[in-house]
């Protein structure tokens, strides 16, 4: 079996590139797929734990249609106020949060300090900054003092982290409103507000990925049907090519259970070094995507256990192609 | 001395394309310990077709075939395994090595497919490959080898098995003078430490070598002139599918149907004659059986005319009508 593998070393060299790059997209795509369900949770957390948001009834959701309010309206609860807005940083847009950040560990740094002064910026390291680095809200100039990671939301809009006096100059002309406050009990609130959980706002922010995780998931599956004919054509075209040797074989004693065996394994050890080879190929292609790719460790026993199965299917119909074969063709 | 093989009226027939053709027809052969037999014959006289029963791999209509004493038409699973790897040996027309091994792993290949372990099975490809002089090329892929030198390697293989028989598919077939007589050689060689080697070949050179010749396709001598014509009336055959070709008719009046008729017991008029022309041309110029029945359509007046005549009275310039068969 692996003297034909080398025989044919070539051909088959250039097939498992094929299939690993097929498998390699459908790797990305899980990854995709991954980061936009996985992305609104991470992000709900570096802004404010699990703590539950008390919004004004006319907010959807922080990061989806939020809703400021005069700061007095919610002077009755307690909580830590905190005020979320679209913003942008030198045109590219970014989901400004304001808050204060003494009692609480939100959001984890990679690097740097939390804001702490008017100007002090904490941006996700996806927006390509460093510490020190000067940013402009409008004709606001602010600075880089920290950075974090996994708070992006809407499929890669960078968080930034600003102090809520900060935030207010830059979104709402110095007035002091506010999105909420951040409690970490349950309790019953006034008619014109209500309680979302970090859950509620996670799922609130996802909806608007809706469709394009639609669209991937596709994708994914379109991916899913090319991997499957490809890796069941190849098998099966082998079995074919092979089908002479089949028939010298069996006239010489071979029998069908030993050939279609070995034609099985084949084409699993071929499928096999695709997927892992995929695997590989990916950790290097991720990186290069602007958005996050979190290829989730579930990929890697889907992809192969799907590869296998689709191996096996298409080996199945190449040993029904051997045991067809009759050892009579051998004298041509 | 008792026949090592022993065919006894051998029917194979067969359906291809609708229609059934018969290979063999009754056919029998003897052959003793030691004794290097050639089939010979033209394409599609049967050679293959006996081989591929000697080595148990098509079934037979009717007739038997023992090798050894093995009742080789009545053999199935393992009993038929074990008598493919220990009493014959196969040589295929055009090598037919697996280009991915080796000659060593070529040879060794029945015996690895046996279950006999990796050392033993090389070691006995190495003494098979010294024994056709072909050591130095143990470790070449077959398309590293001359054509002469892949059949060597592919009658190697035929022996791995220490085999009572040994068939070889036109040993010779597509090899220069010198391979082919190396080739030769061998089996005189192989046949003389009392192996029965049974060759199939339609180059009539390799006669004088062998100790038994036996013709597939025996010459059918040119039927006498006839000066009787032939009258058939509506329905009346004049000769029928797969009989023996004799003469080729021209019709003087009258018009016939040529009818093919197939295995499920269907038959189709094929084309129709009508005075003057000729029928059943092609089977005694060819020297095959009928390949369709000519029924009389309406009463007809048919010549017989043997090859000769047919030559002279036929004008081949005119475009003559004339059938297939």
């Amino acid at each position: 079996m692996l003297r034909d593998l080398q025989y044919r070393r070539w051909r088959v060299g250039l097939t498992i590139l094929l299939m690993a790059i097929v498998m390699t997209l459908l790797f990305i795509m899980s990854g995709l797929v991954n980061q936009f369900n996985a992305e609104p949770g991470l992000a709900t957390q570096r802004a404010a734990g699990d703590q539950n948001w008390i919004v004004s009834q006319g907010t959807g959701g922080p990061f989806t249609s939020p809703r400021p309010v005069e700061a007095s309206i919610l002077d009755g609860i307690t909580g830590e106020p905190i005020l979320v807005t679209p913003g942008s940083i030198g045109g590219v847009r970014v989901s400004l949060v304001g808050r204060s950040y003494d009692n609480l560990d939100e959001p984890l740094l990679v690097a740097g300090d939390h804001p702490r002064a008017r100007g002090d910026v904490v941006i996700d390291e996806t927006g390509g900054y460093a510490i020190g680095d000067t940013v402009m809200f409008g004709q606001i100039q602010g600075r880089v003092v920290g950075l974090t990671d996994d708070a992006t939301v809407l499929a890669g809009v960078p968080v930034t982290f600003v102090t809520l006096e900060f935030h207010q100059e830059i979104a709402v002309g110095g007035q002091n409103l506010v999105l909420g406050k951040l409690t970490g009990e349950t309790r019953s609130v006034p008619p014109e507000l209500k309680v979302m959980t970090a859950d509620d706002v996670a799922a609130d922010t996802l909806l608007p990925l809706d469709g394009a995780i639609s669209s991937v998931t596709l994708v994914r599956v379109l991916l899913w049907l090319i991997t499957v004919i490809i890796i069941a054509a190849i098998i099966y075209i082998t079995a074919l090519e092979r089908t002479r040797d089949f028939a010298v074989l069996k006239a010489v004693g071979g029998n069908t259970r030993d050939l279609g065996l070995s034609l099985l394994i084949q084409g699993l050890v071929m499928t096999l070094i695709a997927v892992v080879f995929a695997g590989v190929l990916q950790t290097f292609i991720a990186p290069t995507f602007p958005l996050k790719v979190r290829v989730p460790s579930s990929a890697w026993f889907t992809i192969a256990g799907g590869a296998a199965v689709a191996a096996i299917a298409a080996g199945l119909a190449g040993v029904s192609r051997v045991k067809s074969t009759s050892p009579a063709e051998a004298f041509g | 001395m008792i026949d090592l093989v022993a065919i006894d009226d051998l029917v194979v027939e067969y359906t291809t394309d609708r229609y059934t053709v018969r290979p063999l027809d009754g056919f029998t052969m003897h052959a003793p310990p030691g004794q290097l037999v050639a089939l010979l014959g033209p394409s599609g006289s049967g050679k293959t077709t006996l081989l591929s029963i000697l080595s148990a791999m098509i079934p037979a209509t009717s007739g038997s075939v023992h090798v050894n004493g093995i009742d080789v038409l009545g053999l199935k699973g393992t009993a038929l395994e074990d008598y493919r790897r220990k009493t014959i040996g196969i040589v295929f027309q055009g090598f037919n090595l697996i280009p991915s091994l080796t000659a060593r792993e070529n040879v060794a290949a029945p015996l690895l497919l046996a279950g006999v372990k990796n050392k033993i099975a090389l070691a006995r490809a190495d003494e098979l490959l010294d024994e056709v002089d072909l050591a130095d090329r143990a470790g070449h892929k077959p398309v590293q080898l001359s054509g002469g030198q892949q059949q060597r390697v592919a009658v190697a293989r035929g022996l791995v098995g220490d085999p009572l028989v040994l068939l070889a598919d036109e040993p010779t077939a597509n090899l220069d003078h010198i391979s082919a007589e190396s080739v030769v050689e061998l089996l005189r060689r192989l046949r003389e430490r009392g192996r029965t080697i049974i060759i199939s070949t339609h180059d009539d050179r390799l006669l004088p070598v062998v100790d038994q010749v036996v013709t597939m396709h025996p010459d059918h001598p040119s039927p006498p002139a006839m000066l009787d014509e032939v009258h058939l009336v509506p329905g009346e055959v004049l000769f029928r599918q797969s009989g023996q070709s004799d003469y080729i008719y021209q019709i003087l009046s009258g018009t016939v149907d040529i009818v093919r008729e197939y295995a499920d017991g269907t038959s189709a008029v094929i084309a129709t004659r009508t005075a003057p022309a000729f029928v059943g041309e092609l089977g005694p110029m060819l020297d095959f059986p009928r390949s369709a029945t000519v029924v009389a359509q309406r009463t007809v007046h048919l010549k017989p005319l043997t090859i000769d005549q047919y030559m002279a009275t036929a004008d081949p310039g005119a475009g003559a009508r004339t059938s297939q068969d």
